[in-house]
């Protein structure tokens, strides 16, 4: 019973899925202009302010991919509901990518900036904690042989992560760190001009997009590893 | 123009080396698993198949 309304409901999404790629597709080559061709550079950090259009949409998804990520595992230990596992080991490698794609750019972007790849940051740290946890959670799934056990182990280190997303999240506000503080909060108006925003704000829509479109493709894939499995029974 | 767009004032190589990285990286995310996802229909097609 509780098998059959994601699937059902992904079924109907799977039909969606080619207009939804051609839509990330769009929504990317326009952020994309605005992003390089269209916006202007920084007064301070030059043309290699650009990145923040990639890195900074993928530092939000990797943190909005950890949260999905812990809620569904809350949800799995109040309901039982393996849907909620479902929803967790999809977005899961998803979110690791996203957090790989943040580090990176972020420690291209900090070789001009900063004059460092890399520098044990708070702010970098805990990102590439939050890394580790999506590694962590991947593998237990793959190494317990024992499904029953790898869902309790998987569910519960998903849960005690979470404690990291509040600490990335405010790592700039609590330490002095060299990434600098939010540009954007939902309490104050962005200290960012319209024209640097906009990019911002379409690269974020396409990474969302992109998202969805990835995590669609990822949990058809998992009901269809169960039902091969169930019928190879 | 052209050579300004890849120069970028000297901050060139990190724009693009960020910018690939990326696109290279969805690129191939998508297109693994989209071709997973057609396998696994596939195999699941074949195997309801085998045991009607």
């Amino acid at each position: 019973m509780y098998f059959k309304l994601p699937n059902k409901i992904v079924d109907e999404l799977r039909n969606w899925l080619p207009i939804l790629s051609l839509i990330t597709l769009i929504v990317f080559l326009v952020g994309l202009y605005f992003s390089i061709l269209n916006s202007p550079p920084d007064y301070l950090q030059g043309d290699s302010m650009r990145i923040m259009y990639i890195h900074v949409p993928a530092a939000w998804l990797a943190l909005g991919s950890y949260s999905f990520l812990a809620l569904s595992c809350i949800c799995w230990f109040i309901f039982r509901n393996p849907n909620f596992n479902l929803f967790a080991k999809s977005i899961a490698p998803i979110g690791a990518i996203f957090t790989l794609i943040a580090l990176v750019t972020g420690s291209i972007w900090g070789k001009p900036t900063w004059g460092t790849w890399w520098a044990w940051d708070a702010r970098l740290t805990s990102m590439l904690i939050l890394f580790f946890l999506y590694v962590a959670y991947i593998m237990t799934w793959q190494s317990i042989v024992n499904k029953e056990l790898a869902a309790k182990i998987s569910a519960a280190l998903g849960v005690i992560g979470f404690i990291n997303i509040p600490i990335i999240k405010f790592s700039v506000d609590w330490w002095n760190t060299l990434h600098q503080p939010a540009t954007i909060s939902k309490l104050s108006a962005p200290s960012i001009h319209i024209s640097m925003l906009t990019p911002l704000l379409i690269m974020t829509f396409a990474y969302i997009l992109l998202l969805a479109t990835l995590f669609l493709i990822r949990l058809k894939i998992e009901i269809v590893e169960q039902k091969i499995l169930r019928a190879n029974k | 123009m052209i050579s300004a767009l890849f120069y970028m004032n000297g901050y060139g190589v990190y724009v693009w080396s960020a910018y690939s990285f990326t696109l290279i990286s969805f690129i191939i995310l998508f297109y693994y698993y989209y071709s997973s996802l057609l396998k696994k229909e596939q195999e699941l097609k074949d195997l309801q198949l085998k045991n009607e």
